[in-house]
C-alpha cells in the first residue's frame, strides 16, 4: 500500500470506527431519516411499480446522504477541535489534508452503507421491488455519490470549522438542499428563478445519473457535472484546509489538547 | 560535546490583540544537546506555552530561527515534526468514545511511524506506560492518569530525537510520575534532546541537566541545575524553635544570615541561611542552641523552588 493510501485509508478507518461507536447519531441520521423518507414517498405512488419504487429509493438514498454528509463529514474538524485533537492533526508528519480526506471518505462510506441497508430491508419487508437497467452504470454512479460526499465533507469540514456558527449552518444547509436539489421533490415543482440552486449541487446530477441508470438510459452530461462538481469541492476543501493550517500557525489559535 | 538538537536563535513571537502588540517571546537563544534535559522554568504568563508550540511547529515565530534536528521550524515543518515527540498533561487530546489500543494507532500513523512497524511496536508502548490490560477498553472509561499514560506512549510511539513534554505529571500519583521520570531518563540515556515544561518542581530536580527561566518572554538564566539552585544565595535553611526567651543572634559568622527571630505560640523560631557548611557555622549554630531551651531544630536543604521562588520574584 502506498503510502498516500495508508493515510487515507487510516482516516476512513478512524472515522468508521468513530462512527460505530456513536451509533446513535448514524442509526437517526442514515436509518430513521431514510426509513421516514422512503414511507413518505412511497406512499405518493400507491401502484407499486419497480421503477416508482426505485425512482423514490434513490431520491431517498441521495437525501439521507445528504443529512448524514452535514452531520456526519462536514462535522470532522469541528469534533476535532472539541477533543482537542486537531493540534496532533495539524502537527502530524503525515499530510493533515490527507487526513481529512480519508477521514470525510470514512464518513461517506459507512453513511452510505448504513442507508443503503436501511433502504434495501425496508423494500424487502413492504415487498416492493426495484427495477435498474443498468447496473453496471449505477453501481458508478453510487461511486460517483461516494466520492462527491467524501469531497462536499471536506469542504463543509473547514467551513463549519472557520466559523463559531457551524450547528447553525448545519441546519440552514440541510433542507434547502433537500428541496431545492430536486432529490425527493422534482425540479420542475420549484420555482423558475430558484432552479439554478440546484445546479451547483452535484447530487442533484447523481440523481439524474442513477436514475437514468435505473431507466437504462445514463445522462452521461449529468455525470460529468457529478465529477466536475466533485473536483471542485475537493479541491477548494484541500485549499482551504491548507489555509487553515497557515492561518493556525500564524495566530497561535489552537493549542496541543 | 554533542552537536545541538534544538538550536533557537533570537526568537521572538508577538500577537496582535485588538490594535494593541502583546509580546510572548523576545530574543530567546538556546540550545539542546543529545542526551540533555532542558526545563523551562517561568510563572504563569512567561512565555513557556509559545516556545513549546513553536518548537512543536504549532506556531510560527515572528522574528528568529528554531532549528530541530536540522530542519527549520518555520520552512520546514514536516522535517522538524518527523523528529518531535510532544507530550503534554490533561484529559484533552484523545479520541475518548475510542480505544487506548485505536488512539495509540491513530496517533502512531500521524507521527510517520508505518503500518508494519506500528504492528511490531504497540504492544511494548502500551505494555511500558502500563496499559497493555486497558488497551481495548474506551479511553472514556480510563482514569486520569491512565489518560495521561496514553499520552506518554503516543508521544514516544514514533521514537522522537527531540522529545517536548508540558506539564508530564499532572495528575498523576507518585508511582506514576515516578514510572514516567524513568521513561524519560531512558530517553535521555538512548541520546534524546529533551525539553521539559513543569510547575511541578520535582520534575525539575530529578531530571533536568539545564534550567532556562523565563520572565516576560526573556531567558533571564540558562544555567546547569546545582548552579540555578545556588542562586538561591544560601545552600541549607536551619529553623530552631524553642521556649521562654529567645537568645539574640549575636555576631553572625561569615556565611551565616539570620532572616528573624520570632514570637511563635509562646516560645520562638529562629531562622539561619547558611551559603555552606564549615567549622565556624557549626560552632556558631552550637553555641546559640546552647544559651537556648531548644525544642526542635530542622535542617533543610536549598531547592530548585526556593530558587525559583526567588528569581521569579527578584529578577527583572
Amino acid at each position: 500500500m502506498s503510502a498516500v493510501a495508508e493515510v487515507l485509508w487510516t482516516g476512513a478507518r478512524h472515522q468508521l470506527q468513530t462512527m460505530r461507536v456513536g451509533w446513535r447519531v448514524a442509526v437517526i441520521v442514515a436509518a430513521i431519516q431514510p426509513v421516514v423518507f422512503l414511507l413518505i414517498t412511497l406512499g405518493a405512488w400507491p401502484d407499486g411499480s419497480a421503477a416508482a419504487t426505485t425512482r423514490s429509493a434513490t431520491g431517498v438514498l441521495l437525501t439521507a446522504f445528504w443529512g448524514a454528509t452535514v452531520w456526519g463529514g462536514a462535522a470532522i474538524l469541528r469534533r476535532e477541535r472539541a477533543e482537542g485533537t486537531i493540534g496532533a492533526l495539524l502537527t502530524g508528519v503525515r499530510d493533515p489534508r490527507l487526513v481529512l480526506v480519508g477521514k470525510a471518505f470514512g464518513a461517506s462510506l459507512g453513511s452510505v452503507a448504513t442507508i443503503m441497508t436501511t433502504i434495501a430491508l425496508v423494500l424487502a419487508l413492504l415487498g416492493r421491488p426495484v427495477a435498474v437497467a443498468e447496473p453496471g452504470w449505477y453501481a458508478v454512479g453510487l461511486l460517483a455519490v461516494l466520492a462527491s460526499g467524501t469531497a462536499l465533507g471536506t469542504l463543509l469540514s473547514c467551513l463549519f470549522l472557520m466559523t463559531r456558527h457551524g450547528p447553525e449552518l448545519s441546519s440552514a444547509l440541510m433542507y434547502p438542499v433537500f428541496l431545492l436539489a430536486g432529490l425527493l421533490i422534482p425540479v420542475d415543482m420549484i420555482p423558475a428563478w430558484l432552479r439554478p440552486a440546484a445546479w451547483v449541487v452535484s447530487l442533484h446530477w447523481a440523481q439524474r445519473f442513477l436514475t437514468g441508470s435505473a431507466q437504462g438510459a445514463p445522462d452521461w452530461p449529468a455525470l460529468g457535472a457529478v465529477v466536475l462538481l466533485t473536483v471542485g469541492y475537493l479541491g477548494a476543501g484541500i485549499a482551504l484546509f491548507g489555509r487553515i493550517g497557515r492561518l493556525v500557525r500564524e495566530r497561535g489559535t489552537v493549542d496541543h489538547s | 560535546m554533542a552537536e545541538p538538537v534544538v538550536a533557537a536563535e533570537g526568537v521572538a513571537r508577538w500577537f496582535d490583540v485588538k490594535r494593541a502588540r502583546v509580546t510572548a517571546l523576545e530574543s530567546v537563544s538556546f540550545e539542546i544537546r543529545a542526551g540533555e534535559v532542558v526545563t523551562v522554568l517561568g510563572t504563569n504568563g512567561a512565555g513557556k506555552t509559545t516556545l513549546t508550540k513553536i518548537l512543536s511547529t504549532l506556531l510560527l515565530p515572528s522574528r528568529g530561527t528554531v532549528l530541530v534536528n536540522g530542519h527549520d521550524v518555520a520552512a520546514d515543518p514536516r522535517g522538524a515534526r518527523a523528529a518531535t515527540g510532544v507530550i503534554f498533561g490533561g484529559d484533552r487530546g484523545l479520541y475518548t468514545r475510542l480505544s487506548g489500543r485505536d488512539n495509540l494507532r491513530f496517533f502512531g500513523m500521524l507521527s510517520g511511524v508505518g503500518r508494519r512497524d506500528l504492528r511490531q511496536r504497540l504492544p511494548g508502548a502500551l505494555e511500558q506506560v502500563g496499559l497493555a490490560g486497558a488497551a481495548d477498553r474506551a479511553v472514556e472509561t480510563y482514569s486520569k492518569g491512565m489518560r495521561q499514560r496514553l499520552h506518554i506512549a503516543i508521544g514516544l510511539i514514533g521514537r522522537p530525537r527531540v522529545l517536548l513534554l508540558d506539564e508530564p505529571t499532572v495528575g498523576l500519583d507518585p508511582v506514576e510520575a515516578q514510572r514516567l521520570r524513568a521513561a524519560v531518563a531512558d530517553l535521555r540515556a538512548d541520546g534524546a534532546a529533551i525539553m521539559l515544561t513543569s510547575h511541578n518542581l520535582l520534575d525539575v530536580e530529578r531530571l533536568a541537566d539545564r534550567v532556562l527561566m523565563l520572565r516576560g518572554g526573556r531567558i533571564t538564566h540558562d544555567l546547569p541545575l546545582p548552579e540555578f539552585v545556588r542562586q538561591v544565595g544560601h545552600t541549607a535553611t536551619v529553623t530552631v524553635r524553642g521556649r521562654g526567651r529567645p537568645p539574640a543572634p549575636g555576631a553572625l559568622p561569615d556565611g551565616v544570615t539570620v532572616s528573624e527571630v520570632a514570637d511563635v505560640d509562646g516560645g520562638w523560631e529562629a531562622t539561619f541561611y547558611l551559603r555552606g557548611w564549615d567549622r565556624q557555622t557549626f560552632d556558631y549554630l552550637g553555641g546559640f542552641m546552647a544559651d537556648a531551651d531548644v525544642l526542635d531544630c530542622a535542617v533543610r536543604e536549598s531547592r530548585v523552588d526556593d530558587a525559583f521562588a526567588r528569581l521569579a520574584g527578584a529578577v527583572g
